[in-house]
């Protein structure tokens, strides 16, 4: 029994500080299922040299339904990338003695009847915006 | 009682002469910066965008002659992490520690030519600009992460400890595309 998760993202990136991202979900289950809820978080973590540090500031559930085989399931999320950032930085592309790096990532996750909830994660790119 | 008094009396003086060390070293320490006229670094901190300029002036009277044999202002960014580990201590216990590391990324610098002669009375005002790189990063904090621009002015004294003073400044996450409106008139 699984199920398989597909996201896009819409624009798919790079997006500027500010940007409203749509994260459009299609899964289609193996088997008959129930899926209580769609959740959707979107992020950033930073890795390197440091303990990470993290925050999500969007984060929803949206209601799941019956699945089919073969009939997928879709959800839509909406969220706005905060104008403050931060921005996607791969340190070491600045400068070799980099010690941090900043990755945004969108997470979808279906919880119901499904041994393990079945879940999806995409990066995102975030630039400074424009002016 | 009469040795616990002793005892207690060398313990004070110890005591007395680490603090008068202690506050000798902080006025040498600040002894040029004094006879400068303790300078001031005028800097807007911002929030700036990347490809911005940065204006830096240096403003002062100088209290007391002194020779200074070179002026730099710079501008660099820094990033600051921090990481805990576990390690053993001199008992052989397992402790926790906490530890930071500091590293320069970016850093560009403008020096003054010198050496120059201060006279007391003597209004020094230096100027110099940067730009902000496009490709940099903005200003980040977190609690473990952290990345900052700074803006530094270090005078090299002759017989004496050097000058150093430093602005922060905030880099939004923002990229200058076209001219600022003072650049455009």
């Amino acid at each position: 029994m699984s199920c398989e998760i597909e996201v896009t993202l819409e624009p798919a990136g790079p997006v500027a500080a500010g940007t409203e991202v749509r994260v459009l979900v299609k899964a289609i289950s193996t088997e008959p299922a129930r899926c209580r809820y769609v959740r959707c978080a979107a992020g950033w973590t930073t890795s390197g040299r440091g303990d990470p540090d993290s925050d999500h500031p969007f984060k929803k559930r949206v209601p799941g339904e019956e699945m089919q085989p073969a009939v997928p399931l879709e959800r839509e999320f909406r969220f706005t990338v905060p104008e403050s950032g931060p921005v996607t930085y791969r340190g070491l592309r600045f400068s070799r003695g980099s010690l941090i790096n900043i990755d945004w990532s969108i997470r979808v996750q279906l919880d119901g009847s499904w041994p393990t909830d079945p879940e999806q994660t995409v990066p995102l790119v975030v630039q400074p915006r424009s002016i | 009682m009469i040795e616990l008094l002793v005892l207690a009396g060398q313990i004070g003086a110890l005591i007395v002469l680490l603090l008068a060390f202690l506050i000798l070293a902080y006025w040498w320490g600040q002894r040029s910066s004094r006879r400068m006229g303790a300078p001031r670094l005028e800097v807007a901190r911002g929030p700036y965008s990347l490809g911005d300029t940065v204006h830096c002036r240096l403003v002062t009277t100088v209290r007391s002659p002194l020779r200074v044999e070179r002026f730099v202002f710079a501008l660099a960014c820094r990033e600051w992490v921090r990481w805990e580990e576990d390690d053993i201590d001199a008992m052989g216990e397992p402790t926790r520690r906490t530890d930071s590391k500091q590293a320069e990324v970016w850093w560009c610098d403008r020096a003054v030519p010198g050496p120059r002669e201060l006279r007391a009375g003597e209004v020094l005002d230096l100027e110099v600009e940067f730009e902000l790189p496009i490709e940099g990063p903005p200003t980040f904090a977190a609690p473990n992460n952290c990345i900052n621009w700074v803006v530094f002015f270090h005078a090299a004294v002759s017989n004496g400890p050097d000058v150093e003073v430093w602005e922060v400044l905030t880099v939004q996450a923002a990229r200058r595309v076209s001219a600022p409106a003072s650049k455009r008139a």
